[in-house]
Parts: C-alpha cells; sequence; structure tokens
C-alpha cells in the first residue's frame, strides 16, 4: 500500500509532466527561419514526427543556432524521449549557457527524468534501502512525518549500519523536538562514522535545545573538526558558549561565522549579546545596527523576488 | 569510508595479476595484515603492511593497503603518501588513484580528488567505486551535468543496483534545482521562473499555488504561449468551467494553431456552463 501511495504521488508527477509537455510545446521561441517556423508549426499542431524531422534537418545545417536545438529538445519531450531531449538541452546551453528557455526546458526535463528514476527505483527494489529511504523523503516533503518514520525504520532494518538512515531519523526526531530519541540515533551514526560531520551538528543542537550547554560546546567543536569551514557551527557553538557563560570564547566563533557568511543576521544578534555580557556597548550597539541592517535588506529582497518560494517545491 | 577501501581493495586484489610476487613468508605477512584490516584490526594491520615494506620495497599494492588503514582512522595526510607512493611505483593502478580521490575529498581538495578520479576512470572505465567517486567529486565541484554523466554509465553497468537509480534521479533533482538558481541569478523577474515554480506546485498537487505562480508568469509575459493553457487545463480540473473558457480563449489568440488548445477547448464546448 505504501507503495502504491508513493507510486501514485510519483505517477502524479509524471502525469503532471505531461501537462508540462504541451505547455514546451506550445512556448514560442526563436521563430526566426522558415524551417524553425514549419517545425514550430507541426509541434503546435501535434504532428512531433514531422516537427522531429525539421528540427534534426535544422541542427544539422545549423548546428550552432540555438533555437533549432531547442526546437529539437521540445520534440524529443514530445516523444517521450526524455534522454535524447536532456542531450539536446545540454547542447544548448553550451552555446549559450545564459538562454532562459533552454535553462527553464532543462529544469523541466531534468525533473522528470528524476522521477522516472525514481518511480524505476521503487518497482525494482522496493525494499532496498534507497527504496524505504526514497519514501521516507517523498512522505516528508508531504508533511507526513509518521510515515516517514516507519520508512526510515524500515530502511534500518535493511541495514542497521547505515549512517545515512541514521542521521536521517537523527534529523527527523530533532524536527519533532524528540531529542533524547534523536540523540540515540545521532550517537549511533557517531559511533560508526567517527568523522561524520551530521551525527556532530546534530548532537550539538539536540543538547543546545535540551540547555545542556557544556555538551553542546564538546558536539560543535567536534563538528569543526570534521569541517571548520562550517558557518553555521561556529555560529552554533558561539551560542552555546554564549549559553555556557563563556562570552569572551563565544565571540571569535561568532566572527568566525560573520566572515564566513556575511549575511548571517543571526551571528550579529548574538554578538550583540555576548558584547553586551562583557559590558562592551559600542561594540554591542555595533553589532546590533549591523543585524538590524541585514534585517532590513532580507526584507528588502524578499519584496523584489516576489515569489511565495524560494526552492522548488519537491521531494527532497 | 570504510566500505570504500574494503570495496577497492578487494577489487584490487582480485585485478592484480600484474603485481609483484612475494616471497612466502611476506605474503603470509601481508595476507595477516588484510585480515587484520578486515576485521577492523587497524594496528595490527599496520604494523604487518609496515614491515612488508620495510623488507620487500616497492611494493604499490602494499602501499595501497597501508593507506587504506589510514584512511579508514581518518588521517587523510598520511594515507594521501601512500597512495601517492603506490601511484609513484605503478601508475597504471588505478585503485590508489580512487583512493586518493576520496581522501583529497575528505580534505576538501576537490579539485584534485576530481584529477586523480578522472585518471582512475580513464584507466578503468568500467569500475564502479571509481565512477561513482568521480560523480561525488563532480557533485561537489557543481558539476551536474559531469556527475549525471558519470550515474547515467554507473546505470549501465549495473542496471538493477537501486544505489546508482537513487543517486542519478538526485542528480537530475539537484540539477534542475540549479537551473532555477540560474535562472533566479539571470533575470530574477523572468516568467520562466514562476512557470517552473507553477509545474512543481502542479504536480505536487498543490494547485492554488499553481495557480498563483501561472498567473504570476501570464502577468510578466501576456504573450508567453502554454501559460493560459496550462490555466485553462487546471481550472477544467476543479470545474471552474467559465474560468477555463476564458483561459483557452486567452491561448488561442496568442496560438491559434495548438491542437491541445483545441481539443481542450473541444472538451469545454461539450461541457455545459454553469447556471
Amino acid at each position: 500500500m505504501k507503495g502504491a501511495t508513493v507510486g501514485h504521488r510519483l505517477r502524479g508527477q509524471v502525469g503532471a509532466a505531461a501537462g508540462y509537455i504541451l505547455l514546451m510545446v506550445t512556448s514560442l521561441c526563436g521563430q526566426g527561419s522558415p524551417e524553425l517556423r514549419a517545425g514550430l508549426e507541426s509541434l503546435y499542431q501535434g504532428d512531433y514526427v514531422r516537427a522531429r524531422m525539421l528540427a534534426e534537418q535544422y541542427v544539422q545545417a545549423h548546428p550552432k543556432a540555438l533555437p533549432g536545438w531547442l526546437l529539437l529538445a521540445r520534440t524529443e519531450t514530445a516523444q517521450g524521449q526524455y534522454e535524447l531531449a536532456y542531450q539536446s538541452l545540454q547542447k544548448a546551453l553550451d552555446l549559450d549557457p545564459a538562454s532562459m528557455d533552454a535553462l527553464y526546458y532543462l529544469e523541466r526535463v531534468s525533473t522528470i527524468l528524476s522521477q522516472l528514476e525514481f518511480r524505476r527505483l521503487i518497482e525494482t527494489a522496493p525494499q532496498s534501502v534507497r527504496a524505504h529511504q526514497l519514501m521516507a523523503e517523498s512522505y516528508l516533503a508531504g508533511h507526513h512525518a509518521a510515515e516517514a518514520e516507519k520508512e526510515y525504520q524500515a530502511a534500518l532494518q535493511v541495514d542497521p549500519a547505515s549512517v545515512e538512515i541514521l542521521n536521517a531519523l537523527g534529523e527527523l526526531m530533532r524536527s519533532q523536538f524528540r531529542f533524547d530519541e534523536a540523540l540515540v540515533y545521532y550517537g549511533r551514526a557517531a559511533r560508526l562514522a567517527p568523522g561524520n560531520y551530521t551525527s556532530a551538528y546534530g548532537m550539538g543542537a539536540c543538547y543546545l535545545f535540551k540547555q545542556d550547554a557544556r555538551h553542546a560546546v564538546e558536539s560543535f567543536r567536534r563538528a569543526l573538526a570534521i569541517d571548520g569551514s562550517s558557518a553555521a557551527a561556529h555560529l552554533a557553538l558561539g551560542d552555546a558558549l554564549l549559553r555556557d557563560g563563556r562570552a569572551s570564547a563565544a565571540i571569535p566563533e561568532l566572527k568566525t561565522a560573520a566572515r564566513l557568511v556575511p549575511g548571517m543576521r543571526q551571528a550579529y544578534a548574538l554578538l550583540a549579546r555576548a558584547y553586551e555580557k562583557l559590558g562592551q556597548r559600542r561594540e554591542a550597539e555595533e553589532a546590533l545596527q549591523k543585524e538590524q541592517s541585514l534585517a532590513r535588506e532580507e526584507i528588502r529582497s524578499a519584496r523584489i523576488s516576489g515569489s511565495d518560494e524560494e526552492t522548488l517545491p519537491r521531494p527532497q | 569510508m570504510t566500505s570504500l577501501a574494503v570495496l577497492v581493495c578487494v577489487e584490487a586484489r582480485s585485478g592484480m595479476a600484474s603485481q609483484r610476487s612475494l616471497p612466502d613468508d611476506l605474503q603470509r605477512m601481508l595476507d595477516s595484515g588484510v585480515a587484520a584490516e578486515k576485521a577492523g584490526r587497524l594496528d595490527e594491520a599496520e604494523k604487518d603492511f609496515l614491515e612488508v615494506i620495510r623488507r620487500c620495497g616497492q611494493c604499490a599494492f602494499v602501499y595501497n593497503n597501508l593507506g587504506t588503514v589510514y584512511q579508514q582512522r581518518g588521517e587523510h595526510r598520511r594515507a594521501i603518501a601512500q597512495f601517492r607512493e603506490a601511484i609513484r611505483l605503478q601508475p597504471d593502478y588505478p585503485a590508489p588513484r580512487i583512493l586518493l580521490g576520496a581522501s583529497l575529498l575528505a580534505m576538501g581538495q576537490v579539485p584534485e580528488a576530481v584529477r586523480e578520479l578522472e585518471r582512475a576512470v580513464r584507466l578503468d572505465p568500467r569500475n564502479i567505486v571509481a565512477r561513482g567517486e568521480l560523480a561525488k567529486a563532480y557533485e561537489r565541484t557543481g558539476n551536474l551535468a559531469g556527475a549525471v554523466e558519470q550515474y547515467r554509465t554507473l546505470r549501465q553497468l549495473a542496471p538493477r543496483d537501486p544505489e546508482y537509480m537513487y543517486q542519478m534521479g538526485q542528480a537530475y533533482l539537484h540539477l534542475s534545482q540549479w537551473c532555477l538558481n540560474r535562472m533566479r541569478q539571470l533575470d530574477p523577474r523572468s516568467p520562466r521562473i514562476d512557470e517552473s515554480l507553477a509545474e512543481a506546485y502542479r504536480a505536487q498537487g498543490q494547485t492554488e499555488l499553481a495557480i498563483r505562480a501561472y498567473e504570476r508568469a501570464a502577468q510578466a509575459d501576456p504573450k508567453l504561449p502554454g501559460i493560459h493553457l496550462a490555466l485553462a487545463q487546471v481550472y477544467l480540473a476543479q470545474g471552474r468551467t467559465d474560468e477555463a473558457r476564458r483561459e483557452i480563449e486567452r491561448e488561442l489568440a496568442i496560438v491559434p494553431d495548438s491542437s491541445a488548445a483545441k481539443a481542450l477547448e473541444r472538451r469545454l464546448i461539450s461541457t455545459p456552463p454553469l447556471p
């Protein structure tokens, strides 16, 4: 049944791709030459065979002309030959890396190909770790945490030593504020892979929420020993040190976080608190002003972009 | 990392027709070291391999094995030195290049890792481990098309392996996200961005968000073909036939020859309007 649910979702997504194919077919672009116009007309009229023939002739005669490759990709997509369409679009992007049309069509074809691949996985190896993981990720994308947990647990049954799955369960538990359970999973992952960043950071985050600053500091230090370039870990370590009453030790960590990611507003907010605790009023005020300036910039950017979401809504 | 080292070593040993044969006592010590490594007794394995090297000298595969011990301990600098020595002794030996690539990746030296892994793939094009590591390295450098190509080959080499189906799907997904990000960088107000979002929302069943995104795209470019057709389809699915008719009329005004739009129009004609 679970396979049917996810399979249905995947089929729905591939079925919606058919709607997208119609969108691709009817989009106009670069209809300069008579051959291209004829090819586009055939495409709109649903005569994909003729459209494909005209497109192929055109790209053979004009291999460096972007519109020809775009037309070819659209006819290949209309005929369900997504891998060929992918190749045509890569050629189009080689010719013009800034082509919005090529990027748009490639985005769509890549989405279709990913969904086809995932469907193949579910159908071919439904009891594999990856199939369970995919289903868990699909449930998570649909905000069905309980089902996601079941799938991760099923994956763990297949491979109890999967660090990836253990961490995924840790992340899921943490997202649900089940910190003690999360720590168990992260701990298992860390024992299997002491050099794993995710488990180290995850443990630190759990301890921080549990108000156990000392253990949080240890875990974040471990995370930074693994990946010293992580701004998030520097920020988190600074936060933990601050809560542990070590404001002067927190400051260099927070400054590093801000240096690694100049727009990291939280780093400045925490720096302001750290300086305040140390009685350094001027520095605290400067950090606060920087934080407020970044907050205003964030609001301004959000207004300009105008879209509801930053990323494409899809399963992970 | 542990499984990579073991996998590569197993592959290396199975293909080692050209390795120098060792005297019996050193062979036994080598075998003992390999067994210790497999059992996780890394200190013991290290001791055995070092002794074989001390007495044997120019044995690329022993340096390789020693490198895997250090790699499993996370001592990548030491591992890298061993792998480089193995490569120096036997430049056409793929295993240390694969493992070197993995250690370089672990140390964040990604461009160099890519170079070594590309060489490993050229030496042994059917080596699944090499291609898998190269795909990961390409992803780290943002070369998503390169990663996709590696996974496509892996799918051909191991068509029923769920690992590569999953990774291939993820690679395509990352590529589609990259395309959207790139469109945003080039032209944040492009209607193509809202088109992409609308299609994604539609596939997820978030119809109202899809409609809003399509409408934004149509507002940004009222003559963009396909948008009104998509809106008509969505409205028709929701039973909003009047709105569907309005959108189909708009679509046909832009693309009079659209067979898809005409088919939908015929369907709407046969659907009675709401009272």
